[in-house]
């Protein structure tokens, strides 16, 4: 439902505002909730009755507030929109187009979700919404919203370019009129659009959604020598603000090279990599987006071969010169690997390619067959072994064509033809528009047994057609021929540079691959294809491709991006091949284009009507307050400013500063402890209190993270294996506390039971080793502390075996005989003891002891040394060495003439 | 122990501005105890009284005044006047009624007031007790902390009139706002045994301006009655007049036992209060 510029998702909710005028009854009649007031003289008021009742009812002004809350609550659960534009103007049914090709492959979840999230929206609810994905064009099907955006969250992109065509194939199949929603890649596509955008617009609204990311690609890699440039571009973005990491990997998917940014402007990517690492790599990618537009797909280009070299065990002794396969082996090794050895040798290295001088017959055969049909390519040289052996030559396996026995000679003494030049190479041929020197005669050849398929087998001919190359598949490998020796024995083929680069054809089918591309009518297969996501895959069928049609079509279902074999070589398709440069789209002046950076159509304000409710709410519970009379109104509004003026509410409300004297413990986190160090605490402040004129105010638990310490002449410290170790900051705070003259008294509580003596205890040893402790001694039996009020001897808690350790003195004088403790002003700044004082010291609020003491009478004397300790303590503490001062008691006595 | 020790902190400084306190006394009551009342009669005491002539068989050579005795032709002996310390019993009511949101609370100031007299009274030489007899009657500043103890416990002791020392004076601190009856039953009990002294009627001051407005629940602190009302202005006149009505049934009642009244509202000076009590049990006519 609309109301002007807003729609409502759930009108119906807006039938509850029906009830308001009954809430106004309602709370007219209800008189606020009267004050409790707590009143002595209730006596004299029983009985009394009121003269005039139902005087008092609620404000108008609160009726008004509180009826304003309702309404905001039902209006804000009918979910309001802003819509001044909405699509709800639009017509009721909903065309999303998705160009849904490899651009869009980059980022489809993104796509989907801003498809799917756009028809969800609630605006759409009511429409009928249909899905054209132009990558696979289908006929449409009008759904309802929530279906059509689960089937678009259900969308992938395709590995190949839209099907423009058959998108308008579809537009025209269905009729009447809608709305377009076209979520769009921005590449042009050679103006392939236009015509969708006259059909779009011939039936409703159009809508471009195009992302404002961009998605960069790979478009070419060249090679001159070490040196291998990526060529990078971007579409829709600027490639130095794109954080990209370009790698070539190897078959396993391991990176040989990486590039990362900064990518220059121009996107040519330039990579210093050995030969045998180039070798290795397969294919480019860029790193953060894998899909088909950033993988650059590389067959063998780079590969180096590797080529095997038959070796006669016989032939070790000749000159290299003479070695049959000398020649070979200088025009392949700039590009491959070579491996020389027997042919058992070989066999274990399994080589690429395997070629074999003029024999007789190769060893192992049957071995050589089994590597041929796994892939292998045997190249084979001709020879005067080969032709003086016929027979059984007929029935080789291992060479393409049957060979008539003797061979020919032409040109010799003994013979009436001349040498023969090569004829021109077949278009369909790997030495396909290779150069022909003029100078290129054969001498002498072996000559192939007609056959039916001879010429299907033939590379290259003589000027007669007779063959000079012949090849033929077996299995998965091929077996090549030249119909000549290796050396210029024959021929001076081997001399020419036609001989270098007819071998590198035959041993890097994809040098042939790129000359076979030349021409329009090679018949390509798909090796390979890239899908969407930049993965090779093998096709699930295979169509042959001519070149021709490889060049007119871009890229399609049929024609993938990836490796294409034809009958002798290998070609590679990537996307570089297909468009050179990206096309940014320029849509027409009258479509709105929507991209990522523009606003939403619609605004939910629903949300803030609720809130605006709840805010009045809370106004609503103060002015209620307000109106019973009560003064927390006053409070609450003292507490909200506090609030907000102090800057650690957590920290003020714990801690106020004592304005007395007050004994403290810190807070171990055992609760069981700490009451009993707290119990402990209001003990020994009262015995302090009715004993002595230190009259201690309530006991304080600290937090020793939190607290501050500094009011606090000393601290009770109990330790517990549970507590945690105090943070850096704590330990700060407790060693400025000692500086300052504060005392802390560490109790272990375990009356040394455990190894070694309280100071050691290991808790306490981690608790400690942060602060600044001074050196340690058992307190001595002059200490001031067994003089201080009481005179003690020894200091028992609830044990009374421990040790009390203190700092040890740094000099003891003799003063008139007497010991003189010239301390930090007499005071420890620590006290370690392991008694369990807290036992001994706790009381309930009635002075009675919590924790039994020994047993007996002698507990309770036990309690009441451990009692007369903690006076002692306190009394050192706060008055510091005055009892010590008291070895000068002779001279103040001298000198006051008595 | 904070409770105490602001008792004591506002006693102390109470009964600091405070002289002693004689208690007045036309009865003394009978006993050996030492004090500052002069029983005009010889005894023992400090004072001089009158010389006597020496009667044989009834002083003793040792009692014999020499310097008297030597301007004359007979003996005779100095004797001194009997002086006895007089008793003052207190009673604080403990109760919930007492015990009010007030800072200072209603039973915080009777507290306060009666640990100051105790104070003065103890410094004058005269002894005090609570009225419970958990502190019996007895001397010297030990008796404050015993007292004040004693004044926190939820005990008025106004049935253990009977245990009263004959003569005695006693001060009474309530808001007396509930049952008049147990102090009804005390005042003649303490008539009885010709006890004299002051109920201190402690109110705050809702309890006698009444200054509420709208609907008001009222509950008394115990929680056991409580009175609902729409308008509570409504009820002050008539709340007043209750209180007035309250007022003169515990003036009667107390001027039938020989008892004054004295009415203190927490919000107003203490001293003032304190004061005017010192006045009344030092020389108040008729106490």
């Amino acid at each position: 439902m609309a109301l002007g510029p807003i729609v409502f998702v759930y009108p119906y909710v807006l039938l509850a505002l029906i009830g308001l005028p009954v809430l106004w009854v309602i709370l007219r009649a209800l008189p606020p909730r009267p004050k409790t007031r707590v009143f002595a003289a209730v006596p004299l008021l029983l009985g009394l009755q009121d003269q005039e009742v139902d005087k008092n009812k609620t404000p108008l002004w609160l009726i008004v507030l509180r009826s304003l809350i309702v309404a905001l609550i039902i209006i804000g659960l009918a979910q309001p929109r802003w819509a001044p534009d909405g699509p709800q103007r639009g017509q009721d049914r909903i065309l999303v187009f998705i160009d849904g090709g490899w651009a869009q492959a980059n980022a489809p979840q993104l796509i989907q979700a801003q498809m799917a999230d756009l028809i969800s929206a609630p605006d759409f609810a009511d429409k009928r919404i249909a899905i054209l994905n132009a990558a696979a064009p289908a006929p449409v099907l009008w759904q309802p919203a929530a279906q059509a955006a689960q089937n678009l969250r259900d969308w992938q992109a395709a590995a190949w370019d839209p099907d423009w065509q058959g998108s308008l194939d579809i537009l025209r199949d269905t009729p009447g009129t809608f709305d377009v929603f076209w979520a769009a890649d921005g590449l042009d596509y050679n103006g392939a659009r236009a015509d969708l955008i006259q059909a779009f617009q011939s039936r409703g609204a159009l809508r471009i959604y195009q992302r404002d990311a961009g998605f960069p690609v790979i478009l070419d890699v060249d090679q001159s020598d070490t040196i291998l440039t990526v060529m990078i571009a971007a579409q829709g973005a600027d490639l130095s603000a794109l954080d990209l990491r370009v790698e070539g990997v190897d078959p396993g998917g391991q990176p040989i090279t990486i590039a990362t940014n900064p990518i220059p402007p121009t996107g040519r990517v330039a990579l210093d990599i050995p030969r045998e690492l180039q070798g290795r790599i397969t294919r480019f990618r860029i790193v953060q987006h894998p899909y088909v537009g950033a993988h650059y797909v590389i067959a063998d280009q780079l590969r180096r071969p590797q080529v095997g070299i038959v070796v006669d065990a016989a032939q070790n002794e000749q000159l290299d010169v003479l070695d049959p396969l000398n020649y070979v082996e200088q025009a392949v090794a700039p590009y491959a690997d070579i491996v020389r050895g027997p042919v058992d040798q070989l066999m274990l290295v399994q080589p690429d390619v395997i070629i074999a001088a003029d024999t007789a017959g190769l060893p192992q055969a049957d071995d050589i067959q089994d590597w041929v049909a796994q892939g292998g390519h045997l190249l084979r040289f001709a020879g005067p072994a080969m032709a003086t052996v016929s027979s059984q030559f007929a029935a080789d396996p291992l060479l393409p064509v049957q060979l008539r026995q003797g061979g020919r000679n032409l040109g010799g003494t003994m013979s009436w033809q001349t040498p023969k030049s090569l004829a021109e190479f077949d278009p369909a041929s790997p030495f396909y528009q290779l150069d022909i020197p003029a100078d290129v005669s054969i001498q002498a050849q072996v000559l192939a047994e007609p056959s039916p398929d001879l010429s299907d087998k033939v590379l290259a001919r003589l000027q007669d057609g007779t063959p000079l190359v012949t090849q033929s598949q077996l299995g998965l490998g091929r077996i090549s021929l030249f119909h000549v020796t290796a050396t210029p024995q024959w021929s001076n083929l081997p001399l020419t540079g036609l001989f270098v680069e007819m071998l590198q054809r035959l041993v890097r089918p994809t040098t042939a691959g790129a000359a076979m591309a030349q021409n329009p009518d090679t018949e390509w297969t798909v090796l390979q294809a890239l899908d969407a996501r930049g993965l090779l895959q093998d096709p699930e069928y295979k169509t042959i491709l001519t070149q021709d049609m490889l060049d007119q079509s871009g890229i399609t279902p049929d024609a993938p991006l990836g490796i294409y074999q034809s009958q002798t070589s290998v070609m590679t398709r990537n996307l570089g091949d297909v468009y050179p440069a990206l096309d940014p789209v320029v849509w027409p002046s009258d479509v709105t284009v929507i991209t990522d950076a523009q606003p939403v159509m619609s605004v939910e304000f629903g949300p803030f009507l609720l809130i605006a409710a709840l805010v009045l709410l809370c106004v609503d519970v103060f002015a209620s307050l307000l109106v019973s009379g009560r003064q927390v109104f006053a409070t609450v509004a003292a507490m909200v400013i506090a609030l907000g003026v102090m800057p650690d509410p957590a920290r003020a409300d714990t801690q106020t500063a004592p304005d007395e004297i007050a004994l403290a413990h810190i807070k171990t986190g055992d609760a069981r402890i700490d009451a009993l160090a707290h119990a402990a605490m209001v003990g020994l402040s009262d015995t302090l209190f009715f004993r002595t004129s230190v009259e201690p105010s309530a006991p304080v638990s600290l937090d020793v993270e939190r607290d501050t310490l500094a009011f606090y002449p000393l601290i009770y410290w109990p330790i517990i294996d549970s507590q945690p170790a105090p943070s850096a900051r704590a330990v700060e705070v407790l060693n400025e506390f000692l500086r300052s003259g504060g005392v802390i008294l560490f109790d272990t509580m375990d009356a040394e039971l455990r190894r070694g003596n309280s100071a050691q205890n290991p808790k306490l040893m981690r608790l400690l080793q942060d602060l600044d402790i001074p050196p340690l001694e058992p307190v001595a039996s002059d200490h001031v502390l067994t003089r201080a009020f009481y005179l003690l001897q020894d200091f028992p808690g609830r044990y009374r075996s421990g040790q009390l350790w203190a700092e040890a003195p740094t000099d003891t004088q003799t003063v008139d005989g007497l010991p003189f403790r010239p301390l930090n002003d007499g005071v420890s700044p620590v006290f370690i003891g392991s008694n369990d004082w807290a036992a001994a010291w706790a009381m309930d609020s009635r002075g009675e002891p919590l924790v039994p003491i020994g047993r007996g009478r002698a507990g309770d004397r036990q309690r009441e040394i451990a009692l007369r300790f903690g006076v002692n303590l306190v009394m050192h503490v706060l008055t510091g060495n005055y009892k010590s001062d008291q070895v000068h008691v002779p001279a103040l006595l001298d000198r006051l003439g008595q | 122990m904070t409770h105490l020790a602001r008792l004591a902190t506002d006693a102390a400084q109470l009964d600091a501005g405070l002289a002693a306190l004689l208690l007045q006394a036309e009865q003394l009551s009978q006993t050996v105890a030492a004090g500052e009342h002069g029983r005009r009669r010889p005894g023992v005491g400090d004072d001089f009284w009158q010389f006597r002539p020496f009667t044989t068989g009834v002083d003793t050579q040792k009692s014999v005044d020499w310097r008297r005795s030597a301007r004359a032709d007979q003996l005779y002996v100095r004797t001194y006047e009997w002086k006895t310390a007089q008793s003052l019993a207190l009673s604080v009511d403990a109760s919930a009624n007492m015990h009010d949101q007030g800072n200072p609370s209603k039973w915080m100031v009777s507290a306060v007031l009666a640990t100051a007299l105790a104070g003065a009274a103890v410094r004058a030489g005269e002894r005090v007790g609570s009225l419970d007899h958990r502190v019996p009657v007895g001397h010297g500043h030990g008796q404050i902390a015993r007292l004040m103890t004693a004044l926190s416990q939820q005990s008025d002791g106004l049935d253990q009139g009977h245990r009263l020392v004959a003569k005695s004076k006693a001060a009474i601190f309530s808001d007396f706002l509930g049952d008049l009856g147990s102090t009804h039953r005390a005042l003649e009990t303490a008539h009885d045994r010709q006890v004299r002294g002051i109920l201190v009627q402690v109110l705050n001051r809702d309890e006698v301006g009444f200054a509420f407005r709208g609907p008001v629940v009222f509950a008394d602190p115990g929680g056991m009655l409580r009175h609902e009302t729409q308008g509570a202005h409504d009820l002050r006149d008539r709340y007043l007049q209750r209180l007035a009505d309250r007022f003169d049934q515990l003036d009667q009642m107390a001027a039938a036992a020989g008892w004054r009244v004295e009415r203190v509202v927490t919000d107003q000076s203490m001293l003032t209060a304190v004061t005017r009590l010192h006045h009344l049990l030092s020389q108040g006519q008729g106490v």
